[in-house]
């Protein structure tokens, strides 16, 4: 379903994975954290005790639900291949809703003389020459699809900030993809300007290097050796947090791992990063 | 008139409420930074309930 978020960047969608085991919601963002994913994306949140009040499902996950662009409730059925799932069916639910759903950032046409720049902007195809055209203008429809332009440029900044609590050494990617898109016109002067700052800053550095320990400490950590449970499930190699026995099992390297984390973030608390080892931190126990 | 119209009005708005996937919004907790049901607005919203 990642895969699908990734997809489907740019378009009116949001995938909400809601976990409903189980777990506390630290045990739910360490897991993640585990698997290399933040809890949150430009289009992919992830809820604990995710629920609707009118949908009871039959108490197996997992379960989907698929709304349409004007909220409403189109499909809710179980997922998988067991329990009388319809598989992947929910990818077909998604595909043909979107077909009706207006751009995520330009919203609705019609653009008048600029139809073919709003095309332009919606393929995110040469967007720089076509803002450069667009900023010249003062016509409202011109303005419109500028607008737009701009939510676009705004969720990618803001992207780009949360991920300096998750992955640091992504977000001068994300910067640079947006700075390039938009080089040269008066929307790309922002995250031109931030992308110079934060090549140029300290604390940046730091928290690179700081997550890339945190990563490796993580997955020394979470190489299960013993417990039952894990042995049980083909594949799994991690420790489960919220098995007691794992956790009693792997005690010596729960308690090593959580001094060396704690000496890692020491004094850092102004990276967000350090909020995230934090977190993490609590998981253990 | 002009107030049947108005009345009209209130009593759609009154009826409108949230929408479904709002209703699913409200009653979730978000973890990482907080999505508003604002932020779904306008937007296909796939829910997968998942577990371990």
């Amino acid at each position: 379903m990642v895969g699908l978020a990734k997809r489907l960047e740019g378009k009116p969608f949001h995938l909400i994975a809601a976990f409903n085991q189980d777990g506390t919601k630290e045990w739910v963002e360490g897991y993640l954290r585990g698997k290399g994913l933040a809890p949150s994306a430009p289009n992919f949140t992830v809820t604990k005790g995710g629920r609707h009040p009118d949908v009871k499902g039959n108490g197996y996950v997992p379960y989907y639900m698929v709304f349409d662009h004007t909220g409403k409730l189109v499909q809710e059925h179980m997922c998988g291949s067991y329990h009388g799932g319809d598989g992947l069916k929910m990818i077909e639910w998604v595909d043909k809703l979107l077909k009706g759903a207006p751009d995520i950032y330009l919203g609705k046409g019609p653009w008048g003389d600029y139809d073919e720049f709003a095309q332009q902007v919606m393929r995110k195809k040469n967007l720089d020459a076509a803002v450069l055209v667009l900023e010249k203008q003062t016509d409202g429809d011109a303005l419109r699809i500028l607008d737009g332009v701009r939510r676009y440029r705004d969720q990618k900044l803001a992207y780009a900030q949360s991920l300096l609590a998750s992955d640091p050494a992504a977000v001068v990617g994300v910067l640079k993809s947006i700075a390039g898109e938009l080089k040269g016109t008066k929307l790309g002067a922002e995250p031109a300007e931030q992308l110079a700052k934060l090549e140029q800053s300290a604390d940046l550095k730091d928290a690179i290097k700081i997550a890339k320990k945190f990563a490796a400490a993580r997955k020394r950590l979470e190489r299960c050796k013993c417990c039952k449970p894990c042995k049980r499930t083909e594949g799994l190699r991690t420790i489960r947090l919220g098995c007691a026995t794992c956790r009693a099992d792997n005690k010596v390297a729960l308690k090593r791992a959580k001094k060396k984390l704690a000496k890692l973030v020491e004094g850092k608390d102004q990276l967000p990063i350090a909020k995230t080892i934090q977190s993490y931190l609590n998981s253990l126990g | 008139m002009r107030n049947l119209a108005v009345l009209t009005l209130l009593a759609s708005a009154a009826f409108a409420g949230p929408t479904d996937v709002e209703r699913f919004s409200s009653v979730s907790h978000w973890l990482g930074p907080d999505v508003k049901p604002a932020d779904l607005v306008g937007k296909v919203v796939l829910v997968e309930i998942w577990g371990k």
